[in-house]
């Protein structure tokens, strides 16, 4: 319910914002986030929220086993619910039936197999929620089982059951760099990873609203990450044209990746049966269901062999990584992209050879998730670093001091140069001082009680924005309108999710127009107001949206300044905006405000509306070598984490994480320090507690009971050290940190754990079994190399399933 | 969503009891856990019957032989916050405090905490189990990480309780009133393992509820404690735990009580462990005897050996405290 003081400081702040801002503008400050107050009193209204006269609500009939031919589908006993209105199967969609981004590999509905739990068989749409999910209960499937894969690996090899006609390999991607260093290393790291996946526990679940006008034209209101997917989904399962679906994006609780491609799903579901019906039809997933269908962290499978000189020096990896793709590519090949970039992350190594596999499996359905196939290969890559750091005797510190990319040694495995500055020893040294990584280590610590300490350390180098691979996605759009009282209304392309977009826009906007950000509106992308922008992912948000907006605004002066200047006496390329008033640059007292403008453009009838357009830089690359510039520029980040561990118990407590992030500049500072506070949190649940349990390719612990995402009983204490330089190129020097502030958290808890018991611990997540499992059959690095070219295997522990 | 039914909310027990008697009719006392049951169709209710609005089953009350009385309906965060509770029965205390959240131990009961529907996920799940009537434990071959390891037969969950293993060791009693009158049963003999019926839980009839328990004085010199292990700080069920009760005489104890929690699909006493410190002083040695003693016969299943050592570091953990 709308409070009625929920809104009042806005408004006095907003109709006088001149005397509160300052010649230096928003930028990097900490003004409130225009969406909080609502999100916090509960006002908010999200799909779940909605209702129009004559909605109806969706349910969907799913396969409960991963793999099987249909062999009938009776909907007679659905149909005869009371309450239903339409029950829709494969052969009575009006389009295409498929979904998916890149692959055509996945249908709407299910005609003939099953590859996975949760495809969908059957919708209903009812007059009740109850209804509609009792009548999906009621979809009588027969199912005849086929054999099914579920370890990815297994999935590769000859004879496995066939997830598509195609064969199970989806693609290869590679990338090598010189060849010939083995022979020059003194200690070689032989490892097995197993990475777990990872549930994006949004707190509200996938939703949208479907409404249609007639059979020709439709709004979807959705809880996405990407308007235009969905925009694209259902234009495709309806046959309409892309101008006849209008996609609003509507407040939305989270997304993390899971709503960027999976939304198009549930979207031309609600589409199918809005038309189906004539009527608006709202369709929000029940928490198990969505946790069942929709996309998650892939789970990979990670071997490396590395080298290293007895300085402390590497000189070559090797790394063969698999990812589950589970029963449908969807955007899994952009994913396996970023992780073959990412996997040697932000060293100097002058022999590199990646490669990453996506395997079909008939396990969950592999998507985005924050950090995109980073983090899994970053845990790999910071743990062979630690392992490496001792076979040659050095503080883990140290070793990657030796390693790391600088201004000097700035060429990744790709071939590309990093821009100046590389920050990663900064970073390391930031991160380090917070810890209190020397005074951690110089203090005595008893080894012969239950509980022990540890510290580990890791780094990251992220690649900004998206992929070469994605380059066609990488523009925005953006409208910005003065309005006759001198507010601004600014319209992007790009979503906010939680994140943060809205107040980095605002933040963005102001500064460029001078004016406070309260006199600032931004609004939720529509797809009949700007254009196709590409989906909020990749830490793209406010980089994207930020540029379109400098774009618009540039555009917007060259009207509004000619005005300024003849109200001010002087000539326009004298006027200058700041702290809400034109004024002639160099001499502050001859200033008017920026709604005297506004209100001399609006009676002069001049266009107050201007458009801005992004595209990133065109770039090199070969898709085939690997070689090239696979990102613009880099960011990158460094956690040390500090743990507990109780070796009786196999219970991990993380107590603190300090985090150093390489940002550019800082747009909005509480916003920046909300999404590395989180992204620490979310790395460490991933890293410690949270398990996809599968049974068969079903999931056992789809709640939130079972599914054990940290609680603030487990969040560590966050220590944020801000690096800020110039030369990004993002809005005002601005680079994205949204994934980079997840990515090395896991990594870092596993290097203090590991530190902290004295056994190493190759699989994720570290969960009391698998710490006691390794205690069980421990050899305390037993295996730090003494003689040169001895070469070091890892035991592995047994994969999850 | 969870399916229509018909709520009653009585105001005297008598008229709770004869609700009660009627098929698919559960009591609602804090709703944590049946609201849960009844979303998840693990079962159906055509009628609720609310306990709220009895007087008689909330608080907790001086007994006439100096022991305690607690409601079925206090809840756990009362039963937590109680001085009274505290200063004699620390396990108690300690127990209702380990359970779930402060949200969840505002809501819930102790009642309810002992009458809990057994956590698997696969009973919990869409799963057709053994226990739904079906024709086998899906957690036999399947992902059975938080399954028992004592007591598991045809049906191998765990019991959910923090507080329950501590009544055990409390020698404390349930009070049951049912259409008929009124009944004690020791809290060792309330719950019925899958070995003897795993149709159910609890020795409850229908129409049955439990009412009170009631806590024994207990002689002086008697300490307690509850020690749970589970993998995030809060909102979470036991992987391990222990209750353990001893009273010292001299420096040595005299008569101890040693029950598991998260082992078995009911509290699990260990008599073995109670034998390994009676008479004796509570030194590293003879706790590590007993907690060897109290895992001794552990039958894990695929991928939860790991308990067993966390069972055994549990009860380590918990008789030093008392030592």
């Amino acid at each position: 319910m709308p409070r009625p003081d929920a809104e009042p400081r806005h408004r006095t702040r907003g109709s006088d914002p001149g005397p509160r801002t300052t010649d230096h503008g928003p930028l990097g400050g900490r003004h409130e986030r225009p969406d909080a107050r609502a999100k916090v009193a509960g006002s908010t209204r999200y799909v779940g929220d909605l209702s129009l006269p004559g909605m109806l609500h969706a349910g969907v009939a799913v396969a409960p086993i991963a793999s099987a031919r249909v062999l009938a589908l009776d909907t007679a006993a659905a149909r005869a619910v009371d309450g239903v209105e339409a029950v829709v199967t494969a052969a009575a969609l009006p389009g295409a039936n498929l979904v998916g981004v890149i692959f055509p590999d996945q249908p709407l509905l299910a005609a003939d197999r099953v590859r996975m739990v949760g495809d969908r068989l059957a919708l209903v749409a009812a007059r009740t929620p109850e209804a509609a999910w009792r009548a999906a209960r009621l979809v009588e499937a027969t199912l005849e089982p086929l054999p099914a894969v579920h370890d990815p690996v297994a999935a590769l090899v000859p004879g496995a059951p066939l997830v598509h006609d195609g064969g199970n390999l989806v693609r290869t991607f590679q990338v090598a760099r010189g060849d010939a260093g083995r022979r020059s290393a003194d200690v070689v790291v032989e490892a097995l990873y197993h990475v777990g996946g990872q549930e994006h526990a949004y707190l509200e679940p996938q939703g949208c609203l479907a409404i249609p006008e007639g059979r020709s034209r439709i709004t979807i209101i959705a809880s996405c990450q990407c308007p235009f997917y969905v925009q694209q989904a259902v234009a495709r399962v309806l046959g309409l044209p892309l101008a006849a679906v209008r996609v609003e994006q509507a407040p939305t609780g989270g997304g993390f990746g899971g709503k960027e491609d999976y939304p198009s799903e549930p979207a031309a579901c609600a589409a199918v049966l809005a038309f189906a019906t004539g009527r608006p039809v709202r369709f929000v997933l029940p928490r198990e269901l969505d946790m069942q269908v929709s996309t998650k962290r892939h789970a990979m499978v990670v071997r490396h062999r590395w080298g290293a000189d007895r300085n402390g020096r590497l000189r070559f990896a090797e790394v063969d990584a698999v990812l589950d793709a589970g029963a449908y590519v969807g955007i899994s090949t952009v994913v396996a992209e970023r992780a073959n970039v990412s996997a040697i992350g932000p060293y100097d190594v002058p022999n590199v050879h990646v490669r990453t596999r996506i395997a079909y499996t008939n396990n969950l359905f592999g998507g985005a998730f924050r950090g995109f196939g980073a983090p899994q290969v970053t845990w790999a890559a910071e743990a062979t670093i630690d392992r490496l750091a001792r076979a040659v005797g050095l503080d883990p510190l140290e070793f990657r001091r030796r390693n790391l990319l600088d201004d000097h040694r700035r060429r990744i495995c790709t071939g590309q140069l990093l821009r100046r500055p590389v920050l990663a020893r900064e970073c390391l040294d930031r991160a380090a001082t917070l810890a209190g990584w020397d005074e951690f280590h110089a203090r005595p610590r008893a080894a012969d009680t239950a509980t022990r300490e540890g510290m580990g350390i890791a780094l990251a180098l992220y690649g900004c924005n998206l992929h070469h691979g994605g380059q066609r996605l990488d523009r925005s759009s953006a409208v910005v309108i003065l309005q006759a009282d001198g507010s601004v209304v600014v319209r992007v392309g790009l979503t906010e999710i939680g994140q943060g977009n809205l107040v980095a826009c605002q933040t963005i906007a102001a500064q460029a127009l001078g004016v406070d950000p309260t006199a600032v509106q931004v609004w939720q992308p529509d797809t009949t107001t700007v254009a196709d922008s590409g989906p909020t992912v990749a830490s793209r948000g406010a980089h994207a949206s930020g540029m379109a907006i400098l774009d618009a605004v540039r555009r917007l002066r060259t009207r509004l300044d000619p005005v300024a200047a003849e109200l001010l006496g002087c000539r326009r390329e004298q006027v200058e905006l700041a702290a809400g008033r034109a004024r002639v640059a160099g001499e502050p007292d001859r200033s008017v405000t920026i709604a005297q403008v506004a209100a001399e453009l609006a009676a002069r009838r001049i266009e107050a509306i201007a458009t801005g357009w992004y595209r990133s830089r065109p770039r090199r690359f070969d898709a085939a070598t690997g070689e090239g510039e696979p990102y613009e520029f880099y960011a990158v980040a460094c956690h040390v984490a500090r743990v507990a561990v109780d070796r009786d118990l196999g219970v991990v407590r993380v107590e603190e994480v300090s985090a150093a992030h390489d940002v550019g500049r800082v747009i909005h500072r509480d916003a920046l320090e909300g999404q590395i506070q989180g992204g620490v949190v979310q790395g460490v649940g991933w890293g410690t507690t949270e398990r996809l349990a599968l049974d068969h390719g079903r999931l056992v612990n789809p709640s939130f009971t079972d599914y054990l995402i940290p609680t603030f009983a487990d969040a560590p204490k966050v220590n944020i050290a801000i690096v800020e330089s110039d030369g990004a190129g993002g809005p005002f020097g601005a680079k994205g940190v949204g994934e980079p502030a997840l990515i090395p958290a896991a990594a870092a808890v596993r290097n203090a754990v590991v530190a902290a018991l004295g056994v190493e611990l190759d699989a994720l997540p570290l969960v009391p079994p698998a710490i006691v499992a390794a205690l069980g059959d421990a050899h305390p690095f037993a295996w730090v190399a003494e003689e040169e070219h001895e070469h070091v295997r890892s035991e592995t522990v047994a994969p999850g399933r | 969503m969870i399916p229509a039914f018909n709520y009653l909310r009585p105001t005297t027990l008598a008229e709770a009891c004869a609700k009660l008697a009627s098929p698919k009719t559960h009591a609602h006392a804090g709703g944590t856990d049946l609201l849960g049951c009844l979303r998840d169709g693990v079962f159906a209710a055509d009628t609720v019957v609310s306990l709220s609005a009895v007087p008689e089953l909330r608080g907790v009350r001086k007994n006439l032989d100096g022991g305690l009385l607690i409601g079925a309906m206090t809840t756990l965060a009362e039963v937590g916050a109680d001085p009274a509770v505290a200063a004699g029965y620390a396990a108690l205390a300690e127990g209702a405090l380990a359970a779930a959240s402060p949200q969840l131990r505002n809501q819930g009961t102790l009642g309810g905490n002992l009458c809990q529907r057994p956590r698997c996920w696969y009973y919990r799940g869409d799963f057709h189990c053994a226990r739904k009537g079906g024709d086998k434990c899906y957690a036999v071959e399947g992902e059975n990480q938080f399954h028992c390891v004592f007591g598991g037969n045809v049906c191998f969950y765990v019991h959910p309780s923090d507080t329950a293993p501590a009544l055990v060791a409390l020698d404390a009693t349930v009070r049951i009133t049912g259409k008929d009158g009124s009944r004690s049963v020791p809290v060792g003999q309330f719950f019925v393992g899958p070995a003897t019926d795993y149709t159910r839980e609890t020795v409850l009839a229908p129409g049955e509820l439990v009412t009170e328990i009631v806590l024994p004085p207990q002689p002086p010199g008697t300490r307690g404690a509850y020690r749970k292990v589970r993998a995030r700080g809060a909102w979470d069920f036991a992987l391990a735990g222990a209750a353990v009760v001893a009273t010292l005489a001299g420096g040595r104890v005299s008569r101890a009580r040693i029950v598991l929690a998260g082992a078995a699909p009911v509290p699990w006493r260990v008599p073995d462990a109670e034998r390994e410190v009676t008479g004796q002083r509570l030194t590293e040695q003879v706790v590590r005897k007993a907690a060897a003693a109290a895992v001794r016969g552990a039958e894990p299943l695929a991928e939860n050996a790991y308990k067993v050592e966390l069972l055994r570091g549990a009860v380590e953990e918990a008789l030093l405290r008392l030592a």
